[in-house]
């Protein structure tokens, strides 16, 4: 059985990128397309989002799951599993390099891209975060989606540790607002789907509130995300030092 | 017993006395086991057996670890308390409760983190043989991660800096002696440095102490594309501290057969420890570990062919009428001091494999094996698991000795070990 992990939180993390549309900006490398695509869903700077996903096969719920995921830039990130099997669970993505902590245990261990964490999940699915600082435009054209117009984008990655070889990225073409997507494996094979569902506008700003990722090989299966939470929060250098894990003061506390 | 629980109970009234968050944990498991004995060089005729009064079960065994943390008076604290009631191998229940860890943890700016107290610090890269694991209990064979809370951490106050890709780490070990007065013995002092360059883990670790020479070591992982890991590990010492046969000693006459010394204590000779390792992460989410493992401080194989001609000949005493008993508390001599009853080796070159899979719903498995390199006997260890309702997990393992009969493993007293139980998490 599959669980949320295996589809819901690398799918969320790819297809919510965390980089912030300041630091890519000032990168000089970004396109300007996908840092417009980027900026619906996650705000400028440091932050930490707060993300419930529920997994359905069918009409039941068979899981549900909150992470707390916090942002540093583009390379980046901390994820505390707040109520999940493995609560308390830590995983640490910096650059290309992922360490898991696991509640039970006293070492972070260094753990490959397609390594399991949890259920199906790979932590090369968890560990690369933002569609700007990981994807290129390799081809672009047009086609409706129900009637409205998008820009049809294929994103090859251009990192080695990027999670997919290809998205498939459908975006409203007047104002790139994600729409759809369908993730390919490095070994061409499309594993799973995205629609963009909800979005909500507070203060100004424009963002995804909710979407479903659909798994390609058994489409009853389907795992809900709900964006609860988007906080500024910035931690000091030592929370992304694999070696302060065991010592991680909760942020939140 | 009696110690623990007083401290036990000081950090909980201290805790009640001031504010703050607070989170409780349990942890248990109830299990049972039945041995498999086997006539061998250290059980000839199950004389040894029947001499030590090893049953051959089912015995069992109840352990309980909670775990508190709590943030009050600006320090987070922690307190892992076991206790457990289990049968030994004569069936005898004993009983314990033991600190695990207990410690205060201080940030005391964005860079410096003070801990002090009773705790486990994991420096290794090693999945579970760990020479440059200066400052921490010896991991499990079955159990490396400690994830059935039997290890104790070890005393001590430390003083972390970090910064974004590195960390320098200073701790001040000692033994807390609870029997008798307290006090504090045998000062160590480890030192880690960390650094991450060019997305690899580096780690220079160094241990001092009156006692012994320092250690110094160094570590190091990196991932290679989508699925491999490679670590290693290596560590030096000049003397070796731990104790051998004095049968192998020439200048000692041998008297009994449980006579162990540390006679290559002021040697000069350099004693490596190294490891070398990778996991691989198959399609499908089947993760394999595999390790190669030295140990410059074992004994070498025409060292162990000496006590092994050592051994028969206490077998040839224990045959003789009236000779038994004090035969046979020779061959527990040297059980004991071969740490025997941990299924770690005691000789030079190892290879251990785990092969298991990861996470792929309420069943999980793994098979791992240790082998001795120079004698080709080894030690199989399946487990399977079960997952159900939240946080209960069923469990059976089992322990499979191998080998010629003058082999490490072969020489053991049991052939096998069926262990079957129930954790929880609450």
């Amino acid at each position: 059985m599959k669980t949320i992990i295996g589809i819901a939180l690398p799918a969320f993390l790819v297809l919510f990128p965390l980089a912030g549309e300041g630091t890519m900006v000032a990168s000089g490398s970004a396109d300007a397309r996908l840092v417009r695509i980027d900026s619906f869903r996650i705000p400028d700077g440091e932050f930490r989002v707060r993300t419930k996903i529920s997994q359905w096969e069918g009409d039941r719920l068979a899981e549900t799951a909150l992470f707390d995921v916090y942002v540093s830039g583009p390379d980046k990130s901390l994820v505390i599993a707040r109520r999940y099997k493995t609560e308390g669970m830590r995983l640490l993505y910096v650059g290309e390099n992922m360490w898991v902590l696991f509640p039970d245990t006293q070492r972070p261990i260094r753990i490959t891209p397609v390594q399991r964490l949890l259920g199906e999940a790979s932590n090369g699915d968890v560990a690369r975060l933002g569609l700007n600082a990981d994807y290129e435009v390799a081809e672009e054209s047009r086609e409706d989606i129900d009637g409205v117009p998008c820009l049809k984008l294929l994103l090859a990655a251009v990192r080695k540790s990027s999670t997919y070889g290809r998205i498939l990225l459908f975006v409203r073409a007047s104002d790139l607002r994600p729409v759809k997507a369908d993730l390919f494996l490095i070994s061409g094979k499309h594993a799973k789907s995205a629609v963009y569902e909800e979005y909500r506008s507070a203060g100004g700003r424009t963002s995804l509130a909710r979407m479903t990722i659909f798994d390609r090989i058994e489409p009853a299966k389907r795992t809900v995300f709900e964006y609860l939470d988007i906080v500024p929060v910035a931690l000091p250098d030592k929370y992304y030092n694999k070696n302060y894990l065991v010592h991680l003061q909760d942020p939140d506390k | 017993m009696r110690r623990a629980a007083v401290v036990a109970a000081i950090f909980l009234l201290a805790r009640a006395a001031a504010p703050g968050a607070m989170s409780f944990r349990l942890y248990g498991a109830a299990r049972t086991w039945v041995s498999s004995f086997r006539e061998s060089l250290f059980n000839p005729g199950n004389q040894a057996v029947e001499f030590l009064g090893w049953r051959r079960g089912p015995l069992a065994s109840l352990a309980a670890t909670a775990e508190i943390e709590a943030d009050a008076l600006s320090l987070h604290w922690r307190l892992d308390l076991q206790g457990s009631a289990a049968q030994d191998e004569t069936g005898a229940w004993r009983r314990e409760l033991r600190i695990g860890q207990l410690f205060v943890q201080k940030d005391l700016s964005e860079s410096w983190v003070l801990a002090a107290g009773r705790s486990i610090q994991r420096w290794g890269t090693g999945y579970v043989f760990n020479p440059t694991d200066v400052a921490a209990p010896e991991r499990e064979l079955g159990d490396p991660d400690n994830t059935e809370r039997r290890a104790v951490g070890l005393d001590m106050i430390k003083l972390e800096r970090f910064s974004a890709k590195s960390s320098l780490a200073f701790c001040l070990l000692a033994r807390m002696e609870t029997r008798g007065r307290w006090r504090l013995t045998s000062p160590r002092l480890a030192i880690r440095f960390y650094k991450n360059v060019w997305d690899t883990d580096l780690s220079l670790v160094a241990l001092f102490s009156r006692e012994e020479t320092p250690v110094v070591g160094l570590n190091a992982s990196r991932v290679f594309g989508e699925r491999l890991e490679i670590h290693g590990e290596f560590a030096v010492q000049k003397n070796s501290y731990r104790p051998y046969h004095a049968v192998l000693a020439e200048s000692r006459p041998v008297s009994g057969g449980g006579s162990f010394l540390d006679f290559r204590n002021d040697d000069g000779r350099l004693y490596v420890q190294g490891l070398l390792g990778f996991q691989y992460t198959f399609p499908g989410g089947i993760l394999w570990v595999a390790e190669y493992y030295h140990r410059g401080q074992g004994y070498s194989l025409s060292e162990w062919r000496t006590l092994i001609v050592h051994i028969r000949g206490l077998n040839d005493e224990m045959s003789v009428p009236g000779g038994g008993p004090e035969s046979g508390a020779a061959l527990q001599g040297i059980l004991t001091g071969l740490a025997a009853y941990s299924p770690k080796g005691t000789l030079r070159d190892y290879l251990v494999n785990y092969l298991q899979n990861q996470g792929t719903g309420a069943v999980e498995w793994r098979i791992g094996w240790l082998l001795n390199l120079a004698d080709l006997g080894g030690v199989w260890f399946p487990e399977f698991r079960l997952a159900f309702r939240n946080g209960f997990t069923f469990f059976l393992r089992s322990y499979i000795f191998l080998g010629r009969g003058a082999s490490e493993f072969g020489a053991f007293p049991r052939s096998r070990i069926l262990e079957g139980g129930l954790r929880f998490r609450l």
